[in-house]
């Protein structure tokens, strides 16, 4: 694991904002943080970046502990945030100027690609420039050193569609080589190339899996009923968002094994059924886990 | 350490903070040369900016420190650089390289140019522009830095420097005040001079805080741990500033400085001597009223704060201690260019008095509360000790009644040797050692002299400028002598500007500069009798107004003489007091000059006896009495200018000059030099070269009880001055008239400017008697024995005092005899009287036999014939 964490808890007064966190994101994935405004995904990633500090709980990132990261170490971490703080005065040249000098690895054909792929102004001062420019920028920064970790915060957020996907494309371009962990209160921003997805919500990480496995066990469940019939109380944990209108049930399976199982389930509770499943977009799955989140519906696992 | 980080983070800084580093550059190199400016300028404006500039260039320089820390705060979640990979070392460095950059090498540079262009050498100007100017403005640079290095940005910095600001106000706002003194903190405590010892916590707190901040934010980003530190480091700088007295306390404060400055043995207690200045201290009850001016004035100078008035409460004595020390420690040098040897004192500085009344019916002495607010406050280095201090009704009844009370005073004292150098006065800069580059500028139009110096390393403890042989005219670098030691000092530069005035009262081609360095820190016990200094029935209290107030309408001018002034010179008029009436209009004229320090009414009673057969006339110098004080020509070519001029206006034909002590000089001066214009010369015990030394004399002299004050009653008029002198035993009284002109009379001391008296004496020549053609006689007071000179105030029993009379008289013998010989052996026509035991004034203890000698002396020159 590249990052792994441990019940990391961090308060802010008598706010706990990071709730005993167990965070693991493998080498080589490509993490998807998810989670409304708030959740605790800023927080989270700082505390990866050692900007802030465990109340309790430990997190390590490249095998070293967050609290010991020293500065040499952020030669191989990448970090970007939509709220990062530039040398304003600077022109994007000289910032640029600046940190080809922090680090050794430097790519500079990189560098030189990315910023023409992004069209960046090198007379532009920073303070001049457009959020969107701006976060463009940054991520040149973070990624012409090559860095063996990529942490991006909100990288996406605010963009238009087709810088979204300039950046996007940049990105996709070193997903091979690095882990990145990405977050995003929008799934759809990042679908393309997530390998594994994170939902956090109050400062709980109510979930972490590689795609495919939650692809495999989400489902939409079309069920068609012989009578008309109420939902079974308690109603299984694992069906999400039911609604039934006359003979017709639909809900969201989040445990699906196989047909049969699911078969076998329904008829329980309602006799003599027709059942039809489909597969879900990670895009359905996540919002159906928003609002699942925000109903509070949800059986939290910790 | 990786230069090219370092580098690429200054470079960052610099495009960040471009107009503030620009707008630095231009202010620091301004600076030196604002400091610089002769500023004829008498605009409020222009002279404020100039010395305020460097407050100017030191608030950006702050503002350039802060900035460029807060361009990578370590109190951020934010900021760019907390994910790269700058180790801290480099970014201290670059920080650090990024300060000494944009605001020490400009600094450094302009004032070495300046420097240059100032005639200083190429290496002196590089060390002197190394140097840090006002050392202690560098106290608040930690403190400053800290808060930098903890704030995330200046918004934060200046909250957090505005709670810093209000807590080192705290004290001032009374609510807080009971809160300090659970604390143990006493406010009105001042240890001014020795404050320096308290600079050491504050730089050390300050250090802790900056490196604590620094590893606890930045390097292990623990912002609680290196919050508290802050909070540690405040607090005790807090505290270093206003320390709880179980810690820092004047015996501290004073112990410190002594184990610094006292070498075991130099008996520097002895050298310092204190004779009560008034026999009886002055005092009013503070709410009557004062219908005594000496008691209104008193109050005046006590200058008490009406909290102090009513905690004293109604009632309460007002009572000032006057003492006057004895300049028992002199240095000697000889001053250029007249080559005669000048004395330089030693200076007292005064660092804390405290006194207490005790008696032996009180268990417990009372601790006299003294005024901190007295006008002579500021005023520590005179040679006069004056206290101001309120003793509350029921204490002054208790310890009135006691006859054993006494007043115990306990003095500490700084003792300060002097080191002359004299200082060319041609506006170039001459190296002086131990204080640096200096330079004098005289201004002739205004009569002064502007000293102007520069120096760098350790610091002598003062630095005064005077005129040559003038010590009064004496002007100090500061208030208090510095006690710093002198590795502190060893960074630092100073400058400062001294003006003398009256410069053309001496030839001041050269000027005295005095550099003092601290000998020791001594204690001082003086005790007195009784509550004011003597016992009650010397000195009572101020209700029992049992004698006269002093009023000189009581005294008065009884001699038979006009009085009119005369111009000699433009704005300079002399006062001439003239005995001739119509009957002797048409009789030779005498013309009587007075000794040093002394007007014509010296001779009220003289004159009028040789008015019985002469006309009269008597001057007073330039520089006393109802005479003009101008601030020039005090030379003896001058002076003897003045008499011709005096005899000029008056149609006076070749008279007789009569000259009494230093008047001498003027006789022979004239003697020499125009001797048509005058008929004769009598010399009244004046005929000495006094252009040689007086160390010998001088040193015994001091060493001799003074002559004890008068008391209040016994100067209200002539008769009861007569009293006085009967009871110190005195052999003369001087005429009524040069009393009331010449004498104060709380003190009984002659209140003649000493600048002007000075200035006489440095004018002086050695006479040239082998050129004096005139008729001229010489009458000299001669001791016949150390019994002469043995004054009634003297302890006759003591060995000491024995010792000192006769070697006095030895000494005084030999070289009067010397002086008579050379008088009898050079002086063509010269005419020598010894009368033995007469005094000084021999024309007043030895009145007929002076007369005698004069008509004696006289009748040849005017009647030819007979």
């Amino acid at each position: 694991m590249i990052i792994e964490s441990e019940q990391l808890t961090k308060r802010f007064g008598q706010h706990t904002v990071l709730k005993q966190l167990n965070l693991q994101v493998p080498e080589g994935a490509a993490y998807a943080l998810l989670g409304s405004n708030g959740a605790g995904k800023s927080t989270l990633m700082r505390t990866l970046v050692n900007i802030l500090q465990p109340d309790s709980g430990h997190a390590t990132v490249l095998g070293k502990n967050t609290r010991n990261l020293a500065p040499e170490d952020f030669n191989q971490i990448g970090f970007v945030s939509e709220s990062q703080v530039l040398p304003e005065r600077l022109r994007i040249s000289d910032y640029f100027d600046y940190l080809r000098a922090l680090y050794p690895q430097w790519d500079r054909a990189l560098e030189r690609r990315l910023r023409a792929n992004f069209d960046l102004p090198p007379e532009r001062m920073l303070s001049k420039l457009s959020h969107g420019m701006r976060m463009k920028t940054v991520l040149v920064a973070g990624l012409a050193f090559r860095p063996k970790l990529l942490i991006l915060d909100e990288p996406l957020s605010g963009m238009d569609t087709l810088t979204r996907d300039e950046v996007i494309d940049g990105l996709l371009e070193q997903a091979q080589e690095t882990t990145i962990v990405i977050s995003s209160h929008e799934l759809a921003e990042i679908e393309h190339f997530t390998s594994h997805i994170a939902f956090m919500d109050k400062g709980h990480l109510v979930l972490q899996e590689p795609i495919e496995s939650l692809q495999a066990h989400f489902r939409q469940v079309h069920v068609t009923l012989s009578a008309i019939k109420t939902l079974p109380s308690p109603r299984p944990s694992h069906w999400l968002s039911p609604q039934i209108e006359g003979h017709s049930l639909q809900f969201i399976e989040s445990e699906y094994q196989d047909h049969q199982t699911l078969y076998q389930q329904l008829s329980k509770h309602f006799g003599a059924i027709q059942v039809e499943e489909f597969p879900m977009g990670l895009r359905e799955i996540s919002n159906v886990l928003i609002r699942n989140l925000r109903l509070n519906e949800y059986g939290v696992a910790p | 350490m990786n230069s090219a980080v370092i580098f690429a983070i200054i470079r960052k800084d610099v495009r960040g903070l471009w107009p503030l580093v620009l707008l630095g550059l231009v202010l620091f190199t301004l600076e030196p040369v604002v400091a610089e400016l002769d500023l004829n300028s008498n605009s409020e404006f222009w002279l404020s900016l100039k010395s305020n500039f460097y407050w100017l260039s030191y608030f950006l320089g702050c503002l350039l420190m802060i900035s460029v820390i807060q361009q990578d705060p370590a109190d951020s979640v934010t900021h760019d650089w907390l994910t790269r990979p700058i180790s801290r070392s480099n970014w201290l460095v670059a920080k650090l390289l990024f300060v000494v950059l944009t605001v020490c090498l400009p600094i450094v540079l302009a004032r070495f140019l300046v420097n240059l262009s100032n005639g200083l050498g190429l290496g002196m100007s590089f060390s002197y522009a190394l140097a840090i100017e006002k050392l202690p403005s560098l106290l608040a640079l930690p403190v400053l830095i800290a808060v930098g290095l903890l704030a995330a940005n200046l918004r934060k910095t200046i909250l957090l420097l505005v709670i810093v600001l209000l807590a080192a106000i705290l004290p001032a706002w009374n609510v807080t005040q009971p809160l300090f003194d659970i604390l143990g903190v006493n406010l009105s405590e001042d240890f001014n001079a020795l404050m320096w010892l308290q600079a050491l916590p504050i730089v050390l707190f300050g250090l802790i805080a900056v490196f604590g901040v620094y590893w606890f934010r930045y390097c292990k980003r623990d912002a609680i741990i290196a919050s508290v530190l802050m909070g540690i480091s405040l607090t005790g700088l807090f505290f270093s500033m206003f320390p709880p007295h179980f810690i820092y306390n004047w015996d501290t404060a004073l112990a410190a400085n002594r184990a610094m400055y006292n070498e075991p043995g130099n008996a520097l207690e002895e050298v310092v001597v204190f004779d009560q200045a008034l026999a009886c201290f002055p005092a009013s009850t503070i709410d009557n009223d004062r219908n005594n001016a000496l008691a209104e004035a008193v109050f005046e100078q006590a200058n008490w704060t009406e909290q102090a008035l009513a905690t004293a409460g109604p009632g309460a004595l007002n009572l000032s201690t006057r003492f006057s020390s004895r300049k028992l420690a002199v240095e000697w040098f000889a001053a250029q260019p007249l080559g005669r040897e000048r004395s330089v004192p030693w200076l007292l500085h005064k660092v804390q008095v405290s006194a207490q009344l005790v008696a032996n019916s009180q268990a417990e002495p009372f601790t006299l509360p003294r005024s901190s607010t007295a006008q002579n406050r500021f005023d520590r280095l005179s040679s006069d000790l004056a206290d101001y201090w309120l003793l509350p009704r029921d204490v002054v009844e208790r310890y009135s009644s006691d006859s054993s009370t006494r007043l115990v005073m306990d003095v500490e004292l700084g003792v300060l040797a002097p080191k002359v150098q004299l200082l060319q006065a041609d506006g170039e800069r001459h190296y002086l050692a131990g204080i640096g580059y200096c330079r004098a500028k005289p201004d002739n139009l205004a009569n002064t002299i502007v000293i102007e110096c520069v120096s760098r390393g350790p610091q002598p403890a003062l630095v005064s400028a005077s005129l040559v042989g003038i010590p009064s005219s004496r002007v100090d670098n500061r208030i208090n002598p510095r006690y710093t030691p002198d590795w502190i000092e060893a960074l630092g530069r100073t400058q400062f500007e001294l003006t003398l005035r009256d410069a053309r009262l001496v030839d001041s081609t050269a000027v005295q500069i005095i550099a003092y360095e601290i000998q020791g820190l001594i204690h001082k016990k003086i005790v007195s009798k009784g509550i004011l200094g003597d016992t009650l029935s010397q000195c009572p209290l101020p209700e029992n107004d049992n004698f006269e107030t002093i009023e000189r309408s009581r005294w008065a001018d009884r001699s038979p003489h006009e009085s009119s002034s005369i111009a000699v010179e433009q704005d300079v008029r002399l006062e001439v007091l003239d005995w001739r009436t119509e009957a002797n209009s048409n009789k030779p004229v005498l013309v009587l000059l007075p000794g040093l320090g002394a007007t014509a009414h010296s001779f009220d009673t003289l004159a009028p006896r040789l008015a019985e057969h002469y006309g009269v006339v008597a001057i007073t110098r330039r520089g006393v009495g109802a005479s003009s004080k101008p601030g020039h020509g005090y030379n003896i070519e001058r002076l003897g200018q003045d008499i011709l001029q005096v005899i000029d206006t008056l149609g006076i034909e070749k008279p007789v000059l009569i000259g009494h002590s230093i008047a001498g000089d003027e006789l022979s001066y004239l003697g020499a030099h125009s001797p048509e214009r005058f008929s004769g010369l009598v010399y009244l015990d004046a005929a000495y070269d006094r252009s040689q030394a007086r160390k010998v004399i001088r040193e015994l002299e001091v060493s001799l009880p003074p002559l004890p004050p008068p008391r209040q009653e016994e100067f209200v008029s002539y008769e009861s001055a007569r009293r006085y002198g009967e009871r110190i035993g005195a052999i003369r009284m001087i005429p009524e008239g040069e009393i009331l002109a010449s004498y104060d009379f709380a003190t009984g001391a002659n209140k003649h400017a000493s600048r002007f008296l000075d200035a006489v004496e440095m004018g002086l020549k050695s006479p040239d008697y082998a050129s004096i053609e005139l008729p001229a006689l010489a009458i000299y007071a001669v001791p016949s024995g150390p019994a002469s000179l043995m004054e009634p105030w003297y302890d006759e029993d003591e060995p000491a005092t024995q010792q000192t009379v006769s070697k006095l008289f030895e000494y005084t013998h030999e070289l009067k005899e010397r002086q008579i010989t050379q008088f009898e052996q050079e002086v063509a026509h010269g005419l020598v009287l010894r009368i033995m035991d007469a005094d000084h004034w021999i024309f007043v203890s030895h009145e007929q036999e002076t007369l005698d000698a004069i008509e004696k002396f006289l009748d040849p020159i005017f009647k030819p014939g007979m």
